[in-house]
Order: structure tokens, then sequence, then C-alpha cells
């Protein structure tokens, strides 16, 4: 035999376990070989397998034992050193790559593990979020009830509607079997049944308010769960064996406006609370969860707010209700006023005229009858005539002078009048009838009263006459002595009026009247009474002396109205009586005041003699009227021109004349218009004639309608040469004469 | 001076001043006498004139107007404010006095009381006529002798 280099098997090829051996390797080589591609095949299918490199080399491994044992199959026969050579490397390769794996594995197989760690904690978290949804999703739709609940109760402003939609509402979102309110009553004392879910009328039960029970459930903003048993749970009456179901209370605060401060909530202490009671379906394995206790408080809260704006909304229709009636009563008593004061102008104006013109007539009249020749009886009676008509003619002007003083029409007079003169008429006045009693009268004047004063000079002259003619009236015997003076601040603190204390400025200074008398004097407590209308005190003395008791009255008036004050002191019965004012009169100032008054003593220091040449324009209907006027005008030399007509007042108007006279005094002209037609025409003031108004009429509206179309003066008829001397100075120096009336 | 025409002067003076003393004129009167001077000697004869002259057509006037089956008041009412104010002008008191009742009837529409009124009035510008045509004679009689007519003092 040659010896080859082939190797031998140790066993002889022919036996059975060489054949098993033979098979088991050849489809251990296919299984490794199967492998890999399996591998590849499924990674190639998968998206993410992190491990390519362990794969290559896994692969390796498995393809290198796979032919490890595929050249195995080779060594069962002789082979050749060749194929062993093939088989040795093979299994070297073999035993490198294997070894590697095997130190690779050790890394990698913790990883693999841990992925399925991951992947069981990630499952864990997953069902812990479904479940929290679950929950999330159960509040919400609590939440949305709950809104739904709060839409439902705060649309309407009807106390009954919210609770009971309170009710039905929760009654539906948590299916409740029975859902109950408890009011407090008016004594605060007990709790009463006020509504209920299942039953239509609910009869009135009460429960005490002080149960122990009920206590707790006050004392907390939350729900509270109660026992069935309690006796704000059962309602309905127990009927069988049943397992109630959970009840559950909670408070609902009854606020009132008054409640409400800016930023908090008020506190516990002044607290009405109603009760809310819901149960939950008897026989159910339900119980009260946490949420749902949450939304039972939030509706209470809600219906708390919803109730107090339907209180306070009823209480604010029922103070519109109130303010409308009185706004209606309030019209009905304006009407009336105006009505009964409309009646009372009327009445006067009637008074005023009506009245006064018979009563004129007939004293003029009865003086005319009295100069006549008449037998001794017939003298006495027109005598009696004459007195009781000037006692009544004074009385209609008294009357009417208060009624006018007492809704503040009146008003005074102003104008410059000479003090002392004034003094010396109610004097003369009053010195016959004093003479005639026996009475001493005197008069004294202190040295720093100013010879002129402005002030209303007949109402003044209406005090003195009314307050010495008092003196004189009521003294049977002695005397009467005037004082008057300038009032210091000093002497004037009257311990009567304190709060009465005059100021003289240099605008104004105040008069201070005495009156003093040695009559029967009066009485202290009597005093008081009599300032006040129709109060006379009745004492033998004054019974017979007549008067309507007005006087006083007002002259009080008037001295108010002059900013002044008077009184009346007196010691008492038998000691006489002294009467006082003080009234503000002001200094006559040469410079103040548009008015400037038409006086007796001209104030003027120059009087223009003649007016030669001044061209004036005289308008009047009247033709011997007309005629006088201007007979008066032209003897104080003026150039005259007269017009009976309106129209021919207007042609004849121009720039020329310097003044106008229009004469008023015939009905139905209307001098107003053509003063006023005049005004226009003539739009610079210094082009302009000056336009006069001649009257025979005292009233008052005619002068102030000749202010108002803007005349420049007014003057009474009749006019004697002296005063249009004056009127035509004062016109030309001031542009203005206003007299008086 | 002549004495006659002083004479005279002293008669016209007193009967001036008996019309104003009988309360047929009054101060106006005098007023009116006063505005006679040098630049308007005849003012007096002329306005006295003037008013004696249209005084009786007013008066006339106002009867008709009373006569009349509906009696317009406000015409009648106009009438007598033009007599009031010539009368008052003048100072034809007893007029003036006459004529103020006769508003008053005027205005209440008392027709009884309006013809009572008319009379009144009638008869004072009656009285007034005579005592002024006297006066106005008188002054003629002085202006014929050359004298002055004498004026009342202080107006």
């Amino acid at each position: 035999m040659e010896s080859c280099n082939c190797i031998e098997p140790q066993w002889p090829p022919d036996d059975l376990l060489m054949k098993y051996q033979y098979i088991s390797d050849f489809f251990i080589a296919l299984a490794y070989f199967s492998i890999p591609l399996e591998l590849i095949y499924f990674v190639k299918k998968s998206a993410v397998f992190p491990y390519r490199w362990v794969l290559v080399q896994f692969g390796a491994f498995i393809v290198l034992c796979g032919a490890t044992h595929l050249i195995n199959l080779w060594t069962f026969r002789i082979h050749t050193k060749t194929v062993e050579v093939v088989m040795t490397t093979a299994k070297v390769l073999t035993a490198v790559v294997s070894c590697a794996t095997a130190l690779m594995l050790v890394h990698i197989i913790p990883d693999l593990l841990s992925v399925k760690t991951r992947e069981l904690f990630l499952k864990n978290k997953a069902a812990e979020l479904d479940r929290e949804m679950g929950l999330i999703r159960t509040q919400e739709e609590t939440g949305r009830h709950v809104r739904m609940l709060t839409h439902e109760i705060r649309s309407t402003l009807d106390r009954h509607t919210i609770l009971k939609t309170t009710l039905v509402e929760l009654g539906r979102t948590l299916a409740l079997e029975e859902c109950a309110l408890w009011m407090p009553t008016r004594t605060g004392l007990e709790l009463q049944l006020a509504y209920t879910l299942r039953q239509q009328n609910p009869v009135g039960f009460t429960v005490p308010i002080q149960l122990p029970v009920i206590n707790q459930v006050f004392s907390t903003n939350r729900a509270v769960k109660i026992s069935p048993n309690c006796p704000v749970a059962r309602i309905r009456p127990v009927s069988g064996k049943y397992m109630p179901g959970e009840v559950v209370a909670v408070r609902v605060p009854l606020l009132h406006l008054s409640n409400f401060q800016i930023n908090d909530w008020p506190e516990l202490s002044t607290k009405r609370y109603a009760l809310m009671v819901l149960m939950l379906p008897s026989d159910s394995a339900r119980q009260w969860h946490v949420h749902e206790l949450e939304l039972v408080e939030v509706v209470a809260d809600q219906v708390a707010v919803a109730l107090s704006h339907a209180a306070i909304l009823e209480e604010s229709m029922r103070a519109q209700q109130q303010l409308l009636e009185q706004n209606v009563a309030l019209d009905l008593a304006r009407r009336e006023a105006e009505t009964a004061i409309r009646a009372r102008n009327d009445f006067l104006a009637v008074m005023n005229h009506e009245m006064r013109t018979p009563m004129h007539a007939i004293i003029a009249l009865s003086s005319l009858l009295q100069e006549t020749e008449l037998i001794p009886e017939q003298r006495l009676m027109v005598e009696a005539i004459l007195k009781s008509s000037n006692l009544l003619a004074t009385l209609i002007n008294d009357v009417l002078d208060l009624s006018r003083l007492e809704d503040g029409s009146l008003m005074l007079d102003n104008g410059v009048f000479n003090l002392h003169s004034m003094f010396r008429e109610v004097l003369n006045l009053i010195k016959p009838i004093a003479s005639v009693k026996k009475l001493l009268i005197s008069t004294t004047m202190a040295p720093d009263v100013p010879e002129l004063a402005v002030g209303d000079e007949k109402r003044l002259m209406q005090i003195l006459l009314n307050v010495i003619g008092n003196a004189v009236k009521f003294t049977k015997e002695g005397s009467v002595s005037v004082t008057a003076l300038v009032a210091k601040a000093e002497c004037l603190r009257d311990a009567r009026t304190p709060e009465f204390i005059p100021v003289a400025t240099d605008d104004h200074f105040y008069l201070r009247v005495q009156v003093k008398d040695s009559g029967p004097g009066i009485n202290p407590q009597d005093i008081p009474k009599l300032f006040t209308k129709f109060a006379q005190p009745q004492t033998p003395a004054n019974r017979n002396s007549g008067g309507s008791g007005l006087g006083l009255a007002i002259c009080k008036r008037f001295v108010s109205l002059m900013e002044g004050s008077i009184w009346i002191e007196s010691e008492g019965l038998g000691k006489g009586c002294t009467a006082i004012f003080v009234v503000k009169l002001g200094s006559p100032d040469r410079s103040n005041g548009a008015v400037v008054p038409f006086a007796s003593n001209p104030l003027a220091n120059h009087i223009q003699s003649s007016f030669s040449g001044l061209k004036v324009l005289i308008m009047d209907e009247n033709g011997v009227s007309r005629t006088v006027t201007k007979g008066l005008l032209m003897h104080l030399g003026c150039d005259v021109t007269t017009v009976a007509s309106s129209e021919e007042c207007l042609l004849a108007v121009s720039r020329e004349y310097r003044v106008i006279f229009l004469d008023l005094s015939m009905p139905g002209f209307d001098g107003f218009d053509v003063a006023a037609q005049i005004r226009k025409r003539f739009s610079k003031r210094h082009e302009r004639p000056l336009i006069v108004a001649l009257t025979v009429s005292t009233d008052r509206l005619i002068r102030e309608n000749c202010v108002r179309v803007g005349m420049d003066g007014c003057i009474l008829k009749p006019i004697s040469v002296d005063k249009m001397r004056s009127v035509l100075s004062e016109l030309l120096e001031r542009r203005t004469v206003f007299e008086p009336l | 001076m002549n004495s006659r025409v002083v004479e005279m002067q002293n008669k016209y003076a007193e009967y001036a001043i008996s019309l104003i003393a009988q309360g047929i004129m009054d101060d106006q009167f005098n007023r009116v006498q006063n505005m006679q001077d040098n630049s308007n000697p005849n003012f007096l004869s002329e306005i006295l004139s003037s008013y004696l002259g249209d005084m009786p057509k007013l008066i006339h006037s106002l009867a008709l107007d009373l006569q009349q089956q509906y009696v317009d008041f406000v015409k009648l009412d106009k009438t007598i404010h033009n007599i009031k104010g010539s009368s008052s002008s003048i100072g034809a008191i007893c007029v003036l006095n006459a004529c103020n009742a006769f508003v008053a009837c005027c205005k209440e529409q008392d027709i009884e009381g309006c013809f009572k009124c008319w009379e009144q009035t009638s008869n004072a510008f009656a009285l007034v006529k005579l005592k002024l045509e006297a006066l106005l004679i008188l002054e003629q009689q002085i202006r014929a002798a050359g004298g002055i007519v004498p004026k009342p003092v202080g107006y």
C-alpha cells in the first residue's frame, strides 16, 4: 500500500453509528444554513433592529458551524488531507467567531431583557392613563351638567322657577330618587319643606332648626352625608322594607342685598340658610362619589346667587312700583297746588280791580257828598259811610298786600328819597289824631342819619305809620316818642334776635327806629302773637279799637323784605310799650344803577334853563292832549313836531329828532310796537333819538314794558313845566329817565 | 297900566282860581295856563277852543252809539277814553270824573248805568264849556285892552 495523505476516520464507514452521525451532521448543516436566511428574511421585514452587527456575527457563526458540519460529511470516508485542512480551518474560524459571539451576547442579552421590562412598564402606564381618562371624562361630564344647570337656574329671575329647575336638573343629572328643599320660616326657628322633586304638593312639614344634624350641615359649606332616618330625609312615607339610598345634605345660603360686600363674601354670622337634601335611589348600590358631592356644592352656591338676584330684582321692582305711585301722587298734588294757586291768583285779580273800583267810587262820592249842603243828620250818616268805607278799603288793601307778600311776589320799589322829609310827612299825618287825644308826640333824629337814602319810601312810610299809629291808637294819655338813629353793630345785638347782626358798609346802613308809648302795655306772653295774622290779644283796651290785626303782620313782612327785624318790648301791663324796628337802607351813590330816580329835589347840579332848538317829536292820538304837550315843550323852547298816528310817526322819525314822546293814554294804541320799530331802525346808539313814554297809569306793567322794548324813559302825566324841564335835562344828561311810580 | 285892564286882570285871575276851587278844573289847568308865553301867545285860547270844539262831537257820537240796538261797548270805551284824555290834558276834572264812572259802567256793559253816566258827562261838559267860554271872553277883553293875560303863580 502506498501511504497517502488521506486521513482515515476512526470508525469504519459502514458502521451504523457513523451513518447516524452522517445524517445528523447533514441536517445540522442544513439547519445552520437556513437559520441565517430566516433571520435575514425577518430582519429585512422588521423596521427596526438595532443589532445588525450582532446579526452579522451570529450569521457568520452559524454559517461557519454549518460549514463545519457540512465538511464533516466528507470525513466519514477516506478523505484527503486537503479536506482535513479545510475542515480544520473551518473549525478554527468557527471557534473564533463563536467565542466572539459568546462574548458579544454577554453584552446583548441584558439589553434584550430590559426591553421586555420596559414594555411591561409602559403597559402599566397605559392602563393607568386609561383609568385617569375615564375619570376626567366623568368630571367633564359633571362639569357640563353643572354648567347646564347653572344656565338653567340663572336664566330665570323667578324664585320659584329657580328652585324647581334646580331640583329637576339635579335629579336628572345625578339620577336621584328624591330631592327636597327646606326653607327657613319667617320666624327662623323652623325649616319648612318648600319644594320636592317627585311629590307634587309637599305637605307642610316643618322641622325645628336646632336639630344637631341640621347644625352640622349648616356649619360647613361642604355637602354632608346624613342618615336616611333623620327627619329631613324622611320625606316619603316609609313603605316596605328597602334599603334607602345614601342621603346628602348641603346648605344654601340665602343672601340679601345688604350682605354683599365689595370684595369678599359675607361672614357666617348673619346667616339664613335653606337646606337641600338629595337621596340616591334606594336598593341600588350607588354611593356618593366625590365629584358628585362637589357638583352638589357648586350647585348650592349657584342657587344661592340666583336666589339673591331674584330677591334683588323683586326689591327693585317693588321700589320702582313705589316710586311710580309716589310720582303719580306728587304729580296730582302739584297739579292741585297749581290749580289752587291759579284760583287764588284769579281771585286776587278780581279782588284787586273789581273790589277796589266800587270802593273808590264809594269813597270818592261820599267825600264829594260831604262837600255839599247837608243837614246834620245827613252829615253824620255820610261821615259814618266814609269811615266804614275807608276801613273797608284799608282792609282790602291790607289783605291784598299780605297775600302778595306771602307768596313772595312782592318786591320792593327802591328809589332815592329824603328820609327827613318822609319822617316829617308821617308826623304831619299823625299829629292831628294825637292832638285830638291830647298826646304828646316827640321826634328825635340822630345827627348821623343821612338826608337821603335808597329804599322803598312808600312801604317804609307804611311801616312807620302802622307802628306810630298803633302807639297812638292804644295810648289814652301821655306821650309817644319816636327816635331814629343809624344802628351800630354793638348797640343792636338784641337778645331776641341773636342771629341778626347788622353790619354797615359803604353801600348801605341800618336805620333803627324806636317808638315808645306810655300806653297800657302788653303782657310779655302775648308779644309773639302780635305779629301773627288776625290774632289780636283781647284786652279791654283794644277791643273797640278796630283794626283787622293784619297791620303788624304786614309790617313784619315788609321789614324782613328790607332785611331788617322788628320787635316789641313791654315790661308788662300798665308799663307802656316800645316798638323797635331796624331796616337796611342803601346809601345813595351817584354812580350806581341805570335807573336814576326823579327826585323832587333835583339831584342834577345844573339844569338847562332852555332847550332852544332841541328837536322833539310828539306822537299823541288825542288832539287836545297833543296840543298841550306841544305847548309845554314849546314853552321850554323846543322845536316841536307833532304826529297823530303810528304811521305818521314812523314816517316822520329821523335822525334829527333828539327826543320822541309817545303818549300811551289812548286804548288800542300800541306805543311799544312803535318804539320797537324806531329802535330797530337806528342801530347806532348815538344816532338814535331818545324815546320817552307818557302815561296816566301807574301800572307797573307799563313801566316794565317800556324797559323791555328799549324805551329810554317813562313819565307820568300830568306834567308841569318844571317837571318837563327836569325830565329833559335828566334825559339829555343820562339818556334815561324813569319816574318812580 | 290902565286901571280897567288891572281890574279885568284881577277878575280873570279870580275867575280862573274859582274854577279850580269849585272843582271844575284842577291843577293841570294852571299848568296849561302857564304854557302860554311869548313864543306861544295864543296857546290858551287855541287849546281851549280846540277842546270846546271837539268835545260836543264826541259826546254826540256817544249818544248815538248808546241808542243803537246792539251797543258797541268797545267803540264806546274808545270814545270815552278820548274824552278822558282831552279833559285830563287841560285839567277839566269834573268831566274826567264823570268819564271815570262812565268807563266803569261801560266795562260792566250796564246800559242803564251808561245812560246815566252819559248824562253826567254831558252835564259836566256843559258846565265846563260855560265856564271856559266865560274865561275866554275875559281873556279877549284883556287882550283887546292891550294887557297881558295873568298866569298862575308857581307853575
